[in-house]
């Protein structure tokens, strides 16, 4: 772009003229790229390595790697509740991803067995995703009151949690995090699946059947192996969104105490949380430790999809 | 395929039938207890059974703890979320598809890993950011951020997929200039894509609740923000209002969807095709 009014590179201008409108057509998105994703994001690693805080204007220290110590240490109240956010984080992320994928599996599998009646049981269980998390959390928050929810007496009658609030009890709190969130995004991912399942040849299902097989062993050997690209899709996606996990949580154990956030124990506390705690809060370096906290975030998120697509290059 | 026996089908209607309950069950419940009687016990409630009621609760929802407000300003950052989100995606959209240019591949690629860079990495310095230019609460510092979709280019890119080229070479030797090719041509052609934008775009931009929390104070009430408020242990309300509450900002989202299933059901399928 530079070269515009070199006059050596006549042929190089002209070209870049041909493309001007290509240019001015991806200006608009790509201004606003830069300006709130782009620059922001190099800021936020750069001003992880100072004192950075909500008071300081402008004069900020670089500290080398000491939020990042800090952090990690294990020592001070933040530090303890960021750990414990990863703890939290450990339990959470690898079951929400498999009781979610168990279940959208599932029900793709159910609904390609139905014939009438397809597009309204795809419609109905598409629905809960249509609803924005802080309804999710509120009316589950609703359900799982102790003694008097529908569900959380429901379950006490099978012997789930017999008097536990769930929102404030340690483990209890991560699944009912799990639970909000597996009922909520099973519909978008099962709808994914199904439409993989559509793709696979009837061909192959008639060859199986020549030779005998059944419905489920059918599901077994054709259906989940086919769908493999599909589903890999579908975890990294899972993998990225359960790693920032942040409305339900927050909901569900807010109180206006900022030493609170994440209930008693941080039961219920995610490293998102603990971030956007920093902010409110004010502390010295405090902005500096969040945007610390969100590289962290950012290397996990960045190996999980690293890895994911080396396994799928793998194979393909 | 093998047809199935009777038996074989009344097992594959039931299990359906099961999470059929699990998934609206909750959404009917809430329906319900908002339209019941004030002396049924409101937990306990599966038909509503008192309209007059239920209007009040509404009415009183909208009125006392401030969803009115909320919904109107939500509807506002949305709208122009959304508009400015269609014009810059469907414009590059347009770029990418038709069109060869020095450096298409890098930008593309910024914009594929822009996908995969979640909001949280870069909420904090944007937050400030938004906060030193002045535009902390206020529409355009909700909406802005919000308005850079790569999803929305991806979807977009997919319904262009198949048009093609030479209707473009043919009104260029018509005389169309590029911009005039794009806005006459092209966009009517995309209805379908915009639309599926539109749609997902809306339900997601209704449901955001961590950045417009951070950038509103006093003058923009989001839904969300209002909501979680409401949800907190130290808020007390009637429980039928809070659940009235819920209801209203539910039902946008839930309407759009039930109109516009179809387009719903597309756009995620699209956005899971090339990942």
């Amino acid at each position: 772009m530079r070269s515009k009014k070199n006059p050596v590179k006549k042929e190089k201008n002209l070209k870049f003229q041909k493309y001007l409108v290509n240019y001015l057509g991806l200006l608009p998105f790509f201004v606003l790229f830069v300006v709130f994703v782009l620059y922001p994001f190099f800021y936020g690693i750069v001003m992880s390595f100072t004192d950075w805080s909500v008071s300081s204007r402008g004069n900020v220290n670089f500290v080398g790697l000491e939020n990042y110590k800090y952090v990690l240490s294990g020592v001070g109240t933040s530090s303890v509740r960021f750990l414990a956010s990863l703890k939290n984080l450990l339990i959470y992320v690898p079951l929400t991803l498999l009781i979610g994928l168990t279940l959208s599996l599932v029900l793709a599998l159910i609904l390609s067995q139905i014939k009438r009646g397809y597009s309204f049981f795809r419609g109905a269980w598409f629905a809960p995703y249509v609803l924005p998390l802080f309804i999710c959390a509120g009316i589950w928050q609703w359900f799982m009151t102790t003694n008097t929810g529908l569900v959380a007496s429901f379950f006490a009658k099978l012997g789930i949690g017999v008097g536990v609030d769930w929102s404030s009890t340690a483990i209890y709190a991560i699944f009912l995090v799990i639970f909000i969130d597996v009922w909520n995004s099973v519909g978008f991912n099962f709808v994914m699946i199904s439409a993989g399942m559509k793709d696979i040849s009837p061909e192959l299902y008639e060859a199986a059947e020549l030779d005998g097989a059944s419905t489920i062993q059918k599901m077994r050997y054709i259906t989940i192996p086919m769908l493999e690209p599909i589903l890999f899709v579908v975890i990294t996606y899972g993998f990225v969104s359960a790693l920032q996990v942040y409305d339900i949580p927050w909901i569900l154990s807010g109180t206006g105490d900022y030493n609170n956030i994440g209930g008693p124990g941080q039961c219920m506390l995610f490293p998102v949380m603990e971030m956007v705690r920093n902010i409110y809060l004010g502390a010295n370096s405090g902005l500096g430790r969040a945007t610390a906290e969100g590289v962290i975030l950012m290397i996990f998120i960045m190996l999980i999809t690293l890895v994911q697509f080396k396994v799928r290059k793998k194979r393909y | 395929m093998r047809s199935q026996s009777f038996l074989e089908k009344c097992f594959w209607y039931i299990l359906a039938s099961i999470w059929t309950l699990v998934a609206l069950f909750p959404i009917w419940v809430l329906f319900s207890g908002t339209f019941s009687k004030d002396t049924n016990n409101v937990t306990q409630t599966y038909f509503p059974n008192s309209i007059s009621n239920g209007i009040e609760k509404v009415s009183e929802a909208l009125s006392t703890i401030n969803i009115g407000q909320a919904t109107i300003d939500t509807f506002i950052y949305t709208t122009v979320t959304i508009v400015g989100l269609l014009i810059i995606s469907s414009l590059a959209a347009y770029e990418f598809s038709f069109f060869n240019f020095p450096g298409k591949k890098v930008l593309f690629s910024l914009v594929m890993i822009s996908m995969m860079m979640p909001m949280i990495l870069y909420v904090i310095p944007l937050y400030r950011m938004v906060y030193h230019m002045g535009l902390s609460d206020t529409v355009l510092g909700v909406s802005l951020p919000l308005m850079v979709s790569a999803l929305s280019v991806f979807i977009m890119m997919q319904f262009l997929e198949g048009l093609p080229i030479s209707i473009i070479e043919s009104a260029r030797i018509d005389g169309a200039g590029h911009f005039r090719i794009f806005v006459k041509i092209v966009l009517p052609l995309m209805r379908n894509g915009i639309l599926t934008t539109t749609v997902l775009m809306f339900m997601k931009t209704w449901g955001q609740y961590l950045w417009p929390s951070l950038v509103t104070a006093q003058k923009i009430r989001p839904i969300s923000v209002v909501i979680a408020n409401m949800l907190a242990p130290n808020f007390w309300v009637d429980s039928r209002v809070k659940l009235a509450a819920m209801l209203v900002a539910m039902l946008p989202p839930m309407l759009v969807y039930l109109l516009f299933q179809r387009y719903v059901i597309e756009g995620v399928t699209m956005s899971s095709v090339k990942g």
